[in-house]
């Protein structure tokens, strides 16, 4: 009988257990949004796979679980060859750069580092704490930044057009709460002017925060990423973000649940049509409905509807200028890749890594994203898709006016900070604790000293 | 006239009851007859029900659910397998420490009680710990092997309490006549054993079925999570339609309440035995 | 002995080991002054010590009325308790994220009821408010547990000999003096028993909390058990053991009581 246990036990452990030969390259990469990004990246891999005769074992992973998995997975030694996820260059990519576990991807990125946008590059070019320089210890691939989605057609309703948002930060916040949400209130229409994520634990609400601590230009580091905690005008300036962005929020303009909101939560609301803008990363939010206009599971009214949304009643605008009215540049997240130190297959990993940083691979992948990543490379960036309708035109244009890189690329340490929301943390005591904005700022300026050591 | 006051009293206990126990499956169903603008207008009743969701989750039109009959099929092959690897155990610890009172029986006993009340949810990191050291993680054998562990011990409880009711002298009988251990687990023990065995198999089965938290944790690679894991995909993503979540997990609801009413003698006596015994 | 090998390798593999992995982490005291630190920590101990009480207490008081209501020998009470079961049996996942769904503040078929109906254009905010939050969250404990401990007391209710009611009835005995004098005395160690198990069950209760309102808002509502996996995803194994093991003098007490009662029984 305990043989048959034990057999039963050995069974399904072999039975789930893939182990990896030395002929298979293991790739961890982030699930898309869409089914045809998937297809696009298992396409390259197949390509890959016939030409050069190996395996490839390939996991897809939701961007959260694979901050998780690869954490642990970096902690245990078992990394797999290539790892990619939509959020570990916010949060990880920095620190294990650091901590000196990173492959440099030197050799393969510098014989084509002219084909790739300067942003890009700095981005992927990280500091390693055992060399005591930055080198390539990650490969650049996509891009996000902020844009305004609009529902036209709820401006219409309140009496108003896009020609009449006013551009500095203020009055801008004050159109959409003084202006907008009064006049569809008084046509009975429970909606709320603005969507804004306060979310802990929401990437989103960092992401959108951050626009508002630029908009105050709030600096957390100098040139050289040496925090700057201690400057006497940091205080003032973060006090001024916090009441700004929760301002919204005690204004009755984003609606009561944002303050718990997720990613998925300003998108649904968009969608749904209970706010009139949102402030998102990418633009997600008309792509869902241009990929419903061609989704066969819906009617054909249903289809006609979503790009009737898409062409005519939403639109992608650039944020508004700043406090002093100057044009505010957005913080661009790059999102980069990576090879491990611990890796396996090192040679064949950078090997399908030229492979695949090739445009005729890269590009048709970045495209199949519809928006969601904003390319690396110029060839995509200068292609005929971005100009190819007035959404990702009008998203084109934002990176064209110029992106700011996110301070954690100058001082890894600062990702501690996305990675605990502190942001989102501070934003909830004023809302849900009755702190005042500077009470909050003091604490949030005393949590930043703790996780930046 | 008292009568029919009593009468109406219990009429508005059970209308209570019936409406806190039913709202929110109601509401469950609701939803996934909702087309997505539908399912956030609050009707209590859909303007247009559909049941064009269930087309989309059945046939996996969705990204997310572009895996659904897989994810179904791993939580069946996780739950079935924690079902009789947890009655085999528990069988045969049952018996060794009920029949044969091995030494260390008392001790074993101890610790397994000692695991059964620790709340599963204190021991989870540690496990996620443990199978990552062990290179289990993200195989369906973590999953399995975990609520293996945690059904185990009470199951062992379950059994060992119903098989100290059998007379003794049915397997000293036996031994006389020259059977063998194995002879009597095998030929006497387990026919007597054969309904709290039903109870406890499908106690492992709806545990495992319907766990999230250790799925979660210790599960999430594409090919081997579980349905549990793959609706909490929903959560997290960017952008993700909750009408097409809610008709999966509704679907997913479905199999463990059905088992759950047809073997709902089996399992009312022999789940709430434990808490009754005392 | 060989009869036993099979969960002595269960047990110490993947009970025992992890155990003594989990006190290797956490046995080092800078991280409990870190989580000590934390103000979510404080307001996750305070929440977690609440939630066991009051959700705790309210399921079985409430158990034991229903289970007075359900002891009544009629056929639809028998078939009501058939569907009463419902909540148990269903898995936590999809109910609970109906009972999110339907609590939203703006899109829930509750509030946009309110304002359909009356034109309240701000319901209550169920799951914005912190308290109120928390307050739903005990409310979703109640509806999972609440036929579990109703069936058990049930059972035991049932197991009191009729005689003694009927008895009673002859004598002119209130319901209050049945219960008082004859139930009572019969369920007090069940409902003991009962009320020290649902209290180590609930301290683990992740789901409620995690899929109702994910610790919000404002981490206003996390629990221990919530804490604990949230320090894991963000990185933090060891601050997510700490917040497990600072819990341990509070359970460990329960866990040797619960231990005597259960298998005291032979001996006494």
């Amino acid at each position: 009988m305990r043989n048959i246990i034990l057999g039963v036990t050995a069974a399904a452990l072999l039975g789930s257990t893939s182990i990896a030969s030395a002929e298979t390259l293991t790739i961890w990469w982030s699930k898309g949004f869409y089914a045809g990004e998937d297809v696009a990246f298992k396409n390259v891999v197949e390509r890959f796979k016939k030409e050069n005769g190996v395996d490839v074992d390939l996991s897809l992973y939701q961007a959260s679980d694979m901050n998780v998995k690869s954490t642990a997975a970096v902690e245990a030694g078992t990394v797999p060859d290539i790892a990619y996820g939509d959020q570990l260059g916010v949060k990880l990519i920095g620190k294990w750069a650091y901590d000196d576990k990173l492959e440099d991807l030197s050799d393969v990125i510098e014989p084509i580092e002219g084909e790739f946008a300067p942003e890009a590059l700095s981005a992927a070019k990280l500091f390693d704490e055992k060399s005591g320089e930055r080198s390539y210890y990650a490969f650049p691939l996509g891009s996000q930044t902020l844009a305004t989605m609009v529902w036209t057609d709820l401006l219409t309703d309140a009496g108003v057009s896009t020609d009449d948002i006013p551009q500095q930060w203020e009055a801008y916040w004050s159109f959409w709460c003084d202006k907008v949400q009064p006049a569809l209130r008084a046509k009975g229409k429970r909606i709320y002017a603005v969507g804004m994520p306060y979310g802990i634990g929401s990437s989103d609400a960092t992401n959108v925060f951050m626009a508002f601590a630029d908009a105050y230009n709030v600096r957390l580091v100098d040139e050289n990423g040496k925090p700057r905690f201690d400057a006497p005008d940091l205080r003032e300036s973060l006090t001024k973000a916090l009441a700004s962005y929760t301002g919204l929020y005690q204004r009755g303009c984003t609606p009561p649940s944002s303050v718990n909101w997720q990613d998925p939560d300003n998108n649904q609301y968009m969608h749904s049509r209970q706010t009139v803008m949102t402030f998102n990363y990418s633009i997600s939010i008309p792509g869902k409905w241009l990929d419903d206009s061609t989704n066969p599971n819906l009617s054909k009214d249903d289809q006609a509807k979503a790009l009737d949304n898409y062409q005519n009643k939403l639109v992608t605008l650039p944020p508004p200028h700043d406090a002093a009215d100057q044009p505010l540049k957005t913080r661009a997240t790059y999102l980069p890749g990576v090879i491990f130190k611990d890796s396996k297959n090192k040679e064949l990993a950078k090997k399908f890594l030229t492979f695949l940083l090739k445009d005729e691979n890269l590009n048709p992948y970045i495209d199949a994203t519809k928006g969601r990543l904003f390319p690396s490379k110029k060839t995509d960036i200068d292609s005929a898709f971005w100009q190819s309708d007035k959404h990702l035109k009008a998203y084109h244009g934002i990176y064209m006016v110029g992106t700011e890189p996110w301070d954690y690329t100058r001082n890894y340490k600062l990702s501690a900070l996305n990675n605990e929301g502190v942001w989102a943390k501070a934003a909830g005591k004023i809302l849900t604790q009755n702190y005042a904005p500077d009470q909050a700022a003091d604490e949030l300026i005393a949590d930043m000293k703790r996780l930046v050591q | 006239m008292r009568k029919y006051w009593r009468n109406s009293g219990l009429a508005a206990i059970a209308i209570v009851i019936i409406l806190w126990t039913l709202f929110p499956i109601y509401h469950l169903v609701v939803l996934s007859l909702s087309p997505q603008e539908d399912m956030l207008a609050g009707h209590i009743w859909p303007q247009n029900p559909t049941l064009r969701n269930f087309g989309i989750v059945f046939r996996q039109q969705h990204n997310f659910l572009a895996h659904f009959w897989r994810d179904i099929g791993n939580s069946l092959i996780v739950a079935v397998t924690v079902s009789i690897l947890t009655l085999v155990i528990a069988t045969l610890t049952a018996f060794a420490t009920s029949r044969l009172r091995v030494k260390g029986s008392r001790l074993l006993m101890g610790l397994a009680l000692g695991t059964y009340l620790i709340p599963a949810a204190f021991l989870a990191i540690p496990m996620y710990r443990a199978m990552s050291i062990y290179g289990l993680l993200n195989t369906r054998s973590a999953l399995i092997l975990a609520m293996t562990a945690l059904a185990s011990p009470y199951a062992i409880w379950i059994l060992k309490q119903a098989s100290d009711r059998l007379p003794r002298e049915l397997d000293e009988a036996a031994v006389v006549d020259g059977a063998s251990i194995w002879q009597v687990f095998r030929l006497i023990y387990l026919p007597l054993m054969r309904a709290p065995m039903v109870a406890i198999g499908i106690y492992a089965l709806l545990l495992a079925w319907n766990e999230y938290l250790y799925a979660f944790l210790l599960n999430s690679d594409d090919a081997a999570q579980p349905l549990s894991v793959g609706l909490g995909l929903f959560l997290g993503a960017d952008d993700s339609p909750w009408n097409l979540l809610m008709t999966s997990g509704l679907i997913y609801a479905i199999p463990p309440i059905v088992i759950y009413y047809t073997f709902r003698k089996n399992m009312v006596s022999g789940i709430t035995a434990g808490a009754v015994k005392s | 002995m060989g009869f036993l090998a099979p969960y002595v390798l269960v047990l110490a593999i993947f009970v025992v080991v992890p155990v003594i992995i989990g006190f290797g982490i956490g046995l080092r005291p800078q991280i409990y002054r870190e989580l000590l630190a934390d103000p979510v920590f404080a307001t996750a101990a305070k929440n977690t010590f609440i939630y066991v009480i009051v959700s705790v207490n309210a399921t079985m008081v409430i158990a034991l009325i229903l289970s007075g209501f359900f002891s009544l020998q009629k056929r639809w009470i028998g078939l009501l308790l058939v569907l009463f079961i419902l909540p148990w049996a269903a898995p936590s996942i999809p109910t609970i994220l109906s009972f999110r769904v339907m609590l939203n503040a703006e899109t829930g078929v509750i509030n946009q009821q309110l304002f359909q109906l009356f034109g309240i254009m701000e319901g209550p905010a169920w799951l914005t408010n912190a308290n109120l939050a928390f307050v739903m969250a005990i409310i979703v404990h109640i509806w999972k547990s609440l036929p579990f401990w109703t069936l058990t007391l049930l059972t035991g209710r049932l197991a009191i000999s009729g005689d003694l009611y009927e008895a009673a009835s002859v004598d002119g005995a209130s319901i209050w003096q049945k219960f008082r004098y004859i139930t009572w005395p019969s369920l007090a160690k069940l409902y003991m028993t009962s009320t020290i198990l649902s209290a180590i069950w609930t301290l683990g209760d992740f789901n409620s909390i995690y899929l109702l309102t994910g610790g919000g808002p404002a981490d206003q509502t996390q629990v221990l058990a919530t804490l604990g996996v949230k320090y894991v995803s963000n990185s933090r194994l060891d601050l997510g053991i700490a917040s497990i093991l600072i819990a341990l003098p509070i359970i460990l007490p329960l866990v040797v009581v619960m231990m005597r009662r259960l298998s005291g029984g032979r001996e006494e």
